[in-house]
């Protein structure tokens, strides 16, 4: 059986790659801030075909808990073969520039957790000489510009921390950095949604497939890895004139 | 975020639907005191799910399974859980839903909300006879639990209430018990509507599902060529019950409006015709027998540009046929032939919703291209025919009858009124409630 471990589970792209696991049969064990809606989805999960789900309340910036947390699903779960990290905010990027409290939880809950908790779950993988840890970062992490920087830069903090661990965690441990596109979920509720917009149904299906495929970096969907290279090729120059 | 604002795509309105996931969140919007909307998937044709004033809520996201007792069948799920992901989960335990319309991409409060019936509503009645609970969310007095026994009245005038009473939260279904996932389904054929009132009588007995299509091109005053398909579920335990699977095709753009012309549309029911011709039997999947147009995503993108209307009826019992059949020949004689013409009866079970549709008699849908005045004109000379055979429409399918035929067809409206939240409302009922 898959041992599945999701944090940031009440996350909108998260519940999606979630019910494909729970249709696959899989055992999984979910983490998020809040309660109840973890009590919703885990029952949610189990009708849906989950063959078993735990939950764990956690704010995954108390980053002192987090081995605690590691060490209960290590005990209910015996060992964890797929585990992802979805969690995040959509800071309020002009507040964050003048607020540096605002600015800092940010880019711990965007960043520095992410990379912790990546980090307790590599050093469990690497023990058990298998498993899948895939992180949710983004495109807005491959380049800063003056909408979202804060964000960006903890996300870009993310995407190059994976890179080493890849590296690091090869060839045993599949890393899987995932850079999604834009994606009508509850974090970009206030956007206005146009032709570059994804749904977390589409977004959950390509993460399922990269992971079965061992995918180092994926865009999603696709059409998302183009237009970087473009937004990368264009000189600085000619970047910090343009309003993005 | 779908592209459409409702089945029929008569409208080029764009609109944003506000989606939800928790019930807390749905509290927070429902405390703007703007009016709103609440729709589902958006699969009724004309306008009772969206307002192009105020906010349209869309229960989309609101889609957790709370209980599932594979021993007796009862489900309890958040109201935007789609029919397709009740299927998914019930079939392969042996359940199946007990009222299903003609697509699985609906949610469960759209089916409660409209009361849909199936090709079975000569066994089961609507779909609200099978909800044994539901709890509402309204703006005046918060959530509410009700019940045949609880809040009764609240209830029966949710249950048809076509989203007007509460919002939907949370509902409780009594699944049907299923012996295999197959269906053992018999397609005959008639030459007129004599041969079909026959063959539908005998077959409604000894048949659980019947539903019969008919060739509009064919209709004379002897003559009405059709195909009714009568059904039971497959009844052993050696076709073990797996996973249905999707085939698909998309409809990606939408088509030039010539696409579907009445000439292709002839050809095609000719052809239909033709190919059963002599009764025929098969085994077929419940995705084949249920939800043949499903096969098609967005098929509706097929009529072009200015979409089109459905118009279903249903007519008691005594004049039913005769009534139907006169529809028919006005649409011929006015060059206006259905492409596509569904016609089924009703069963004698009543419905427990005020404002349901169903009742007993004829119920037939027919499909028009929206060719503006010509098709609206047609329409409405169709209203007088229902109105004057004390026969109704189904709101659900309906974008156009004026506000007096719709208080006509349903006196219950006025006592319905007291139940309306008042914060609730659509471009439907904007339109009728006058
Ligand atoms: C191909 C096709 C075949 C069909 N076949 C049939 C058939 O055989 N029989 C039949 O009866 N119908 C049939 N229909 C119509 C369809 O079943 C109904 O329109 C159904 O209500 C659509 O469900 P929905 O989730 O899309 O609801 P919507 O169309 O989004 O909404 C329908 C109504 O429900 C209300 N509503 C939705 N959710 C809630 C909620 N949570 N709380 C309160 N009110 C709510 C809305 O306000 C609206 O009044 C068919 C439609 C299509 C496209
Ligand atoms: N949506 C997009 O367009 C988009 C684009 C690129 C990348 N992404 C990334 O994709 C991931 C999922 O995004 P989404 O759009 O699905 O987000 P979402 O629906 O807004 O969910 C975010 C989730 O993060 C959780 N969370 C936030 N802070 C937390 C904390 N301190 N501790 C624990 N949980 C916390 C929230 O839980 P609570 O319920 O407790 O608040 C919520 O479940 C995120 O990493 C996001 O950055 C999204």
């Amino acid at each position: 059986m898959t041992n599945v471990v999701v944090l940031g589970a009440t996350s909108g792209i998260a519940i999606e790659l979630l019910r494909i696991f729970a249709s696959e049969g899989c055992s999984l064990y979910i983490a998020a801030r809040n309660p109840s809606r973890l009590v919703e989805l885990t029952q949610d999960l189990l009708i849906r075909g989950a063959s078993a789900t735990y939950s764990y309340c956690v704010d995954i910036n108390n980053i002192s808990q987090l081995q605690l947390m590691i060490n209960t699903i290590k005990t209910t779960m015996g060992h964890i073969d797929i585990a992802i990290i979805a969690h995040g905010t959509l800071p309020d990027q002009l507040r964050a520039e003048i607020d540096m409290d605002y600015m800092l939880t940010e880019l711990n809950t965007n960043g520095i957790s992410t990379i912790a908790i990546a980090s307790l779950l590599a050093n469990e993988m690497q023990s058990q000489k298998y498993g899948s840890l895939c992180v949710i970062s983004s495109v807005a992490g491959d380049r800063g510009r003056k909408s979202n920087y804060i964000y960006g830069a903890a996300k870009s903090a993310v995407s190059v921390y994976m890179q080493g661990l890849r590296n690091r965690l090869y060839p045993n441990i599949h890393v899987l950095t995932v850079k999604p596109g834009f994606v009508d979920t509850p974090m970009t509720r206030r956007f206005k949604k146009g032709i570059l917009w994804s749904t977390p149904e589409k977004v959950a299906r390509d993460i399922r497939r990269a992971i079965d495929k061992r995918k180092d970096i994926l865009y999603t969907p696709w059409f998302w890895k183009w237009i970087m290279v473009i937004i990368k090729l264009l000189p600085e120059y000619l970047f910090k004139r343009l309003s993005l | 975020m779908s592209g459409f604002i409702s089945w029929g795509k008569y409208s080029n309105h764009k609109l944003t639907p506000l989606e939800f996931y928790w019930e807390n969140e749905l509290i927070e919007i429902t405390k703007q005191n703007t009016p709103m909307n609440v729709s589902g998937l958006r699969r009724s044709y004309g306008d009772v799910c969206y307002t192009t004033m105020g906010t349209n809520l869309c229960t989309k996201r609101f889609s957790r399974f709370i209980q599932f007792d594979i021993k007796t069948g009862v489900l309890e799920c958040g109201s935007g859980v789609t029919l397709s992901d009740i299927n998914r989960v019930s079939v392969p335990c042996g359940w199946f839903i007990p009222v299903s319309p003609g697509t699985k991409h609906v949610s469960l409060g759209g089916m409660i909300a409209n009361d849909v019936h199936g090709k079975n509503h000569h066994k089961a009645g609507s779909f609200g006879n099978n909800i044994s609970e539901l709890t509402l969310y309204r703006s005046v007095d918060g959530k509410i639990l009700c019940s045949p026994t609880v809040n009764r009245e609240l209830f029966t005038n949710t249950i048809g209430g076509l989203g007007l009473t509460g919002v939907i939260v949370n509902a409780t279904v009594q699944l049907k018990k299923i012996a295999s996932n197959t269906l053992f389904v018999e397609d005959i054929p008639f030459q007129n509507l004599t041969q079909y009132e026959e063959i539908t009588a005998e077959s409604d007995t000894s048949f659980e599902y019947t539903v019969a299509w008919i060739n509009a091109h064919s209709i004379s005053n002897t003559t009405c060529h059709g195909i009714l398909s009568r059904a039971n579920y497959v009844d052993t335990r050696a076709n073990h019950l797996s996973k249905a699977t999707d085939v698909r095709l998309r409809v990606p753009v939408t088509a030039p409006n010539f696409f579907l012309n009445s000439f292709l549309m002839k050809l095609f029911n000719h052809s239909y015709y033709l190919a059963h011709k002599n009764k025929t039997e098969a085994i077929k999947t419940i995705d084949a027998f249920f939800y043949p147009l499903d096969k098609v995503d967005d098929w509706n993108k097929l009529y072009g540009k200015r979409g089109f209307f459905q118009y279903q009826c249903v007519v008691p019992m005594r004049s039913g046929i005769a009534v139907i059949k006169e529809l028919l020949l006005w649409a011929k004689k006015q060059g206006q032939i259905p492409y596509l013409s569904v016609l089924k009866k009703f069963g004698a079970t009543p419905a427990v919703g005020i404002m349901s549709f169903p009742m007993p008699g004829y119920t037939i849908a027919l499909d028009f291209p929206n060719n503006g005045k010509r098709t609206l004109q047609l329409l409405n000379e169709f209203d007088r025919i229902i109105l004057q055979a004390n026969g109704r429409l189904y709101p659900a399918k309906d974008a156009r009858m004026a506000p007096s035929t719709f208080q006509i067809m349903y006196p219950q409206f006025t006592s319905f009124k007291q139940y309306l939240d008042p914060q609730l409302t659509s471009d439907f009922w904007r339109r009728v409630s006058v």
